[in-house]
């Protein structure tokens, strides 16, 4: 008997028992379903992530105090000076721009909320990799006169001034107006400032409404082709030199988020894998627990078959297979399934969600897999069976 | 060819029954020539279907050897006993024993599958040639709880013969069927003998066993 006989036997008999092939498939139809799923949602998810946080530019560093707070001078800061020392010193810098930080109370849709004000020099757009995205961001001329003049992260423009108002209002810092003269375009969040919901002012007002130049945080944008990571290090270490040998600055970069985030999503997606994969196990108990009794119930057509001339591994084959193609059958479905549902998701959500090659033969193999080793022990059971005490059996 | 073609010499059949052990033959010798149709007969419990799955091959001694046509087979494995079953053995049994999913044509296919030995085409072909031998042709599509005990018998009988083997082993074939049946199913059986199968029937009716040549007696796994 050879094994294209076998399939379109245990094809028939799988058939002859439509209900209870399918409930059995059901199984694996969730498991396999629920693995390629998990593998296709955080694969798509994390490269939307990812996509995201290239916005924030991976060429970045920034290194800043992180204790921080506003209007305090205990803490370790840098001077004008140390800071543009370092653009010398630092081959890999390709610009640098310091920032000043404070906070205000301004009033939100009704509400006092406390805002991130930066100052920066006008070359900060440059460094950040920030565009407007209506109006302009200040000059060196202006930042150099002192001009009241303020960008707005696009949210907070939003929550301020609605969706339909124009550039030129003022808003109160400290005390002082200043007039919106552009809004910042969106930026995942990174290091102490969330762009999109931040006021930035030219470096002389922020100096003085702070009423220090002593300099807390520090944006580095590194040379085209040069190592983030050694940038990272050169700047610490010069840092270092200057505190003293304490590390008072934090010095990040986002490529590190990126590979800390590539983690996590490693995590979870191994995680939620796991959990799916559980449930392939469930369903292959399932498909056992079935065979068994599909084993009993047949035993007298195994019987029947041994006295056909049916060998042990005839009848071990042919039960293996019949589990083997309820588990990828199961398993096939499960991926039609999966599918779809992607599909679905990808076109709702216009989100690129795909299902990798990988992700398939993973389903699949998993499910051929547990098919061949719940399937053996009712293939052995059934093989096993004595011709005549199986003819007997009622 | 000098030798028997079938040979049992001392067989024993011994079950274990709890501790103890129940001797269902105790120590059979009978020969058998080809050609021959041999009716064992005997009252339920005397061990004569015991002795007919031995010569069948379909269960091995305990001890004794067993020569079908000069080899010994007594102490087979399970794959060469399967290739005897197939290749050479008939079996007819008293409930059919016929797959009752499946066709009668299906049912006549089996002993081809597993001998393997001839294309899809030729093996459809010779199972329903074999099917119209007894008489069915007009029912090689109908399962078996579409036909009466005597169609489905000579279903059985036709898939003991699709593989042209030289011995049928029939185990009650009459058992469940009516007298007018059971000679109609009898002369079937009697008319492969007469082509030149050795047949080996059991039964306890004495107007079956008087198709057979001969008759062999037992009682308590012992022949009279």
């Amino acid at each position: 008997m050879n094994l294209f006989d076998c399939i379109i036997f245990s094809f028939s008999s799988l058939i002859q028992h439509k209900l209870r092939s399918c409930l059995t498939m059901l199984g694996m139809v969730i498991g396999v379903f629920a693995i390629t799923t998990v593998l296709a949602v955080s694969k798509g998810g994390k490269q939307l992530i990812i996509s995201e946080f290239l916005t924030a530019g991976t060429n970045i560093v920034m290194a800043f105090n992180a204790q921080m707070e506003t209007r305090t001078d205990k803490f370790a800061c840098l001077t004008e000076e140390q800071v543009m020392a370092m653009k010398e010193i630092i081959p890999q810098i390709d610009d640098l721009s310091p920032v000043h930080l404070l906070q205000t109370l301004l009033k939100v849709k009704g509400r006092m909320k406390q805002i991130t004000v930066f100052g920066g020099p006008e070359n900060f757009f440059r460094v950040r990799g920030i565009k407007a995205s209506s109006g302009r961001m200040f000059t060196g001329d202006e930042v150099v006169r002192y001009e009241k003049v303020c960008v707005v992260g696009k949210e907070l423009f939003y929550d301020l001034f609605g969706k339909t108002k124009r550039l030129g209002q003022e808003i109160k810092i400290e005390g002082t107006y200043f007039r919106v003269i552009g809004v910042m375009e969106h930026k995942i969040e990174f290091g102490p400032i969330n762009i999109n919901d931040a006021i930035g002012i030219p470096s002389s007002c922020a100096m003085r409404l702070l009423g220090t130049r002593d300099i807390y945080a520090v944006q580095f944008l590194a040379k085209e082709g040069a190592s983030i990571p050694l940038l990272k290090k050169r700047i610490k270490t010069h840092l270092r030199q200057i505190f003293g040998g304490k590390d008072n600055f934090d010095v990040h970069s986002v490529d590190e988020i990126l590979s800390m985030l590539d983690k996590v999503m490693g995590v979870i997606s191994i995680v939620l894998g796991s959990i799916a994969g559980i449930s392939i196990l469930v369903g292959g108990i399932g498909i056992m627990n079935i065979m068994l009794v599909s084993v009993r119930e047949r035993t007298r057509e195994i019987g029947i078959r041994k006295a056909c001339g049916a060998t042990k591994d005839n009848i071990l084959l042919q039960f293996l297979i019949e589990s083997l193609t309820l588990c990828s059958l199961g398993g096939g479905l499960g991926i039609l399934a999966s599918i779809g549902l992607v599909l679905i998701i990808s076109t709702v959500f216009k989100i690129a969600f795909f299902i990798s090659g990988i992700a398939i033969i993973i389903g699949l193999g998993f499910s051929c897999l547990v098919g061949i080793f719940f399937g053996v022990y009712p293939a052995y059971i059934a093989a096993r069976l004595n011709p005549v005490e199986a003819l007997r059996y009622e | 060819m000098n030798h028997n073609f079938i040979e049992l010499f001392e067989i024993k059949k011994i079950y274990p029954v709890g501790k103890a052990s129940f001797a269902a033959l105790k120590g059979i010798s009978l020969s058998i020539q080809k050609g021959e149709f041999v009716a064992i007969m005997g009252a339920s419990g005397s061990g004569k279907s015991t002795l007919m799955n031995i010569v069948g091959c379909l269960d091995s001694p305990t001890s004794g050897s067993y020569l079908l046509d000069g080899e010994d087979v007594a102490m087979n494995n399970d794959k060469e006993l399967a290739l005897i079953r197939n290749k050479r053995i008939g079996f007819v049994f008293q409930s059919f024993n016929l797959l009752g999913k499946q066709s009668a044509l299906d049912n006549v296919l089996l002993p081809l599958l597993y001998s393997g030995d001839c294309s899809r085409k030729n093996r459809r072909r010779i199972a329903s040639e074999t099917l119209k031998m007894v008489g069915l042709s007009a029912k090689l599509r109908n399962k078996p709880s579409e036909m009466s005990g005597g169609e489905r018998q000579r279903v059985a009988i036709a898939r003991a013969l699709v593989n042209n083997p030289e011995i049928i082993c029939a185990d009650e074939p009459t058992g469940n069927l009516d007298s007018q049946t059971s000679h109609e199913i009898m002369e079937i059986l009697l008319d492969l003998n007469k082509k030149g199968r050795t047949i080996i029937l059991v039964t306890h009716e004495a107007d079956i066993a008087a198709y057979a040549e001969r008759v062999i007696r037992m009682r308590d796994g012992g022949i009279v």
